[in-house]
């Protein structure tokens, strides 16, 4: 009895492990559902040859059934897809899967798109097939094919007389022939994988980012057949709120909105919606994320400006690149960017909504991109993020302005009188206030003259022009008060100097430049 | 005297500790290191395709054609391309801002779609290109990344085909269609990242 024992223990083993493993094969130990396919109607990407895809559908459909292929009539699957109000049917979701299954009682959804197809003299037609089992939503199968009739080449070079109609017979031939040699494994697999009874489609929270405890309004948009509302909530942080529908739609796409409270402790909190399912089952769908926050965040203002121990604060010219930075990156309400001369004036203000750019830059000009003078001016940066926190961070800048050219003089004698003409290089219509010096050699002041608009052409007395070495001096006040000044400067065709201060002599008539000098 | 027996005792053990020792190292110290932990995804989600050119339909084209063949090889499980888009579209990323998604929102879409990855590309080229004097052949080019869960890099590469890149014999095996040449290549692409390992499914 000791020696049997485990022979027969053995041997049972072995007819466990056998039935087992024939249980397990596709379609022997168990009963085989038969495919029954909805062919869902044909997607057109190929902006192609009109009409063909009504053609394919119709070709295809007749060879999937002649094939001994289980098919859903033409007329109900598109009744049903229009019901639904599906649109790109080469791509269908997991719900709308279900949907189709359980209204046309099929078992999988076999969806067809034209990738390509051009008629004429060289037709080609590109087809994508992608079946889906109709309970899960899942892709189970999925074949490119493609047809042309450069393909059709004999070996001797000759093309074979290929029109497109040819083409799709032979993609309804190829089709059938695929679909017969799909495993029923592949067929069964995914089958018992349930998606929700429901879909969300759209989620729209009036923030991203709330204050700790703060409130938020979301809208979500659920497709479902389910009419109980109830049974659907939202979670945040481990408390439940209720959904208020607001819109209903015919094709079971329902609005919702939820009041939800953040939780008291910072953090990234997801969003979920709770599903309570007539079998006590609780499904949760993240359905999007918060930041709950407690404080401002810090905000510094990195400058290009460079160390000047002279002026005591960095310093720059003609171009200063700001480069903001948040501690932690957050989504912003609106900003606010002001510079301030020394007197406190606000020489610069600009203000927007959204996130900050990754650089500011200043030029040295005012609002009316006219020249500030040099000096030390303090730029501020004021932020306020979308939970309703403000920060602020300021910085001194040293600006030093370049000598820039002003205008151009000459001296022209036209019609008996001789005249000094300013080529003015700022624009028309700015208001200055303007003085001009007329000396001799000897720093003797022959002619002064101030105006309040600087003039294009000053006509100088004759007493004046009679002198051989003539030199100008220009001073200007802006209306913000900037005044600047250019260096004594040689006029006429005697003693000239360039804008480096060397002395040339240079030939009678020509333009000198006047160069700006600025400060306070 | 004590004092020195005690001594020597204690050199007795050291000496006799040292030659244990000495026999256990049996000779050579060699360091056995781990072997490291590869990520192979099966589950994996493709990303809606940039698209990088002139030709406003070569994304899309692309895109259904790759998850076409992805659903065609046993090696990989795709997530339902539409089930991507809807979850794209509630995290409110737009297909331009997939490359600067943060992490914490692939995290919950790979959670939402039940995958160990990403597949997320750009399309560089989808021309026709002269391969002689009167024939017109397809140029793709695609840039892809394979990502974890998280969004993080696993590798990346940068695919070019043309269409007479398959010619055999004389005019024979050229492929003269977008469509059949961006399957091919996705079969090319597929077949590269199982042999290294970064896909795959258990049998």
């Amino acid at each position: 009895m000791a020696a049997v024992f485990p022979d027969t223990y053995v041997r049972l083993c072995i007819c466990i492990w056998i039935a087992a493993v024939l249980l397990s094969l596709p379609g022997t130990g168990q009963a085989q559902e038969r495919p029954i396919i909805a062919l869902l109607p044909v997607a057109d990407l190929s902006s192609g040859v009109a009409l063909w895809d009504q053609e394919l559908q119709r070709t295809l459909h007749a060879a999937l059934l002649s094939g001994g292929l289980h098919m859903v009539a033409p007329e109900r699957v598109l009744e049903e897809v229009r019901s639904l109000r599906l649109r790109d049917l080469g791509e269908v979701d997991r719900f709308s899967c279900r949907q189709l299954g359980t209204r046309l009682g099929c078992t999988h959804l076999l969806s067809i798109s034209i990738t390509e197809l051009t008629g004429a003299k060289a037709p080609t037609l590109g087809l994508l097939f992608q079946l889906y089992h109709a309970v899960s939503g899942k892709p189970i199968w999925g074949e490119t094919r493609t047809y042309s009739a450069a393909d059709q080449i004999t070996l001797l070079g000759l093309q074979q007389d290929v029109d497109l109609a040819r083409l799709v017979r032979q993609a309804a031939e190829d089709l059938v022939k695929a679909l017969g040699n799909i495993s029923p494994y592949v067929l069964a697999r995914a089958g018992a994988e349930v998606p929700a009874n429901y879909a969300i489609e759209v989620v729209d929270c009036s923030s991203s980012l709330v204050r700790c405890g703060g409130n938020v309004q979301c809208r979500i948009k659920i497709r479902t057949e389910d009419t109980d509302i109830g049974m659907f909530r939202l979670e945040l942080g481990g408390r439940d709120f209720a959904l208020h529908c607001a819109e209903v739609n015919s094709a079971q796409r329902n609005i919702y909105i939820a009041q939800l409270e953040a939780p008291a402790e910072p953090g990234v909190y997801p969003i979920r919606l709770k599903h309570a399912a007539a079998q006590a089952v609780v499904m949760y769908t993240t359905v999007t994320q918060i930041e709950a926050v407690s404080e401002a965040v810090h905000l510094e203002l990195e400058s290009s400006a460079v160390a000047d121990v002279s002026h005591g604060v960095p310093m720059f010219s003609r171009r200063l690149t700001l480069h903001p930075r948040m501690q932690d990156k957050r989504p912003l309400d609106k900003w606010i960017f002001e510079i301030f001369d020394s007197q406190k004036n606000k020489v610069v203000s600009q203000q927007s909504s959204g996130d900050l750019p990754a650089t500011l830059q200043w030029a040295g000009i005012d609002a009316r991109r006219h020249p500030l003078a040099s000096g030390v001016y303090t730029i501020k940066l004021k932020i306020k993020d979308v939970a309703g926190f403000t920060a602020s961070t300021s910085t001194e800048v040293y600006l030093h302005q370049p000598r820039e050219e002003l205008a151009t003089l000459e001296k022209v004698h036209k019609e008996g009188e001789t005249a000094l003409l300013l080529r003015n290089k700022h624009s028309a219509g700015e208001s200055h206030t303007w003085k001009m010096y007329i000396t001799d050699q000897s720093d003797n002041e022959l002619y002064k003259v101030s105006g309040t608009t600087l003039p294009a052409k000053i006509i100088l007395p004759e007493n004046v022009t009679r002198e051989q070495d003539l030199f100008c001096q220009l001073y200007v006040q802006d209306s913000m008060g900037n005044r600047y000044w250019t260096e004594t400067t040689p006029v006429g065709q005697y003693i000239a100097a360039d804008v480096e201060g060397e002395e040339k002599k240079s030939k009678g008539g020509k333009a000198q430049k006047l160069v700006w000098n600025t400060g306070f | 005297m004590e004092h020195r027996i005690l001594i020597v005792i204690r050199i007795v053990v050291l000496l006799l500790l040292c030659s244990v020792g000495g026999c256990t190292r049996g000779g050579e110290y060699v360091y056995t290191a781990a072997p490291q932990m590869q990520i192979r995804l099966c589950h994996v989600a493709l990303l809606p395709l940039l698209n990088e050119t002139e030709n406003s339909t070569a994304a899309t084209l692309s895109y259904r054609t790759m998850t076409t063949e992805l659903m065609a090889v046993p090696q990989v499980r795709i997530c339902n391309p539409a089930e991507v888009k809807n979850a794209l579209r509630r995290h409110q990323i737009f297909p331009s801002e997939i490359y600067s998604a943060p992490s914490s929102v692939f995290r919950a879409m790979a959670e939402e779609l039940q995958v160990e990855g990403y597949i997320r590309g750009k399309v560089i080229t989808f021309t026709q290109e002269y391969a002689d004097s009167t024939t017109k052949v397809p140029h793709i080019t695609l840039q892809l990344e394979l990502l974890k869960a998280d969004g993080s890099l696993i590798s990346q590469m940068f695919y070019t085909r043309r269409g007479d890149d398959y010619r055999s014999l004389m005019h024979y095996g050229v492929v003269y269609s977008y469509t059949e040449l961006a399957a091919r290549m996705t079969r090319e692409i597929i077949a590269k990242w199982v042999e290294q390992g970064q896909v795959g499914c258990n049998p």
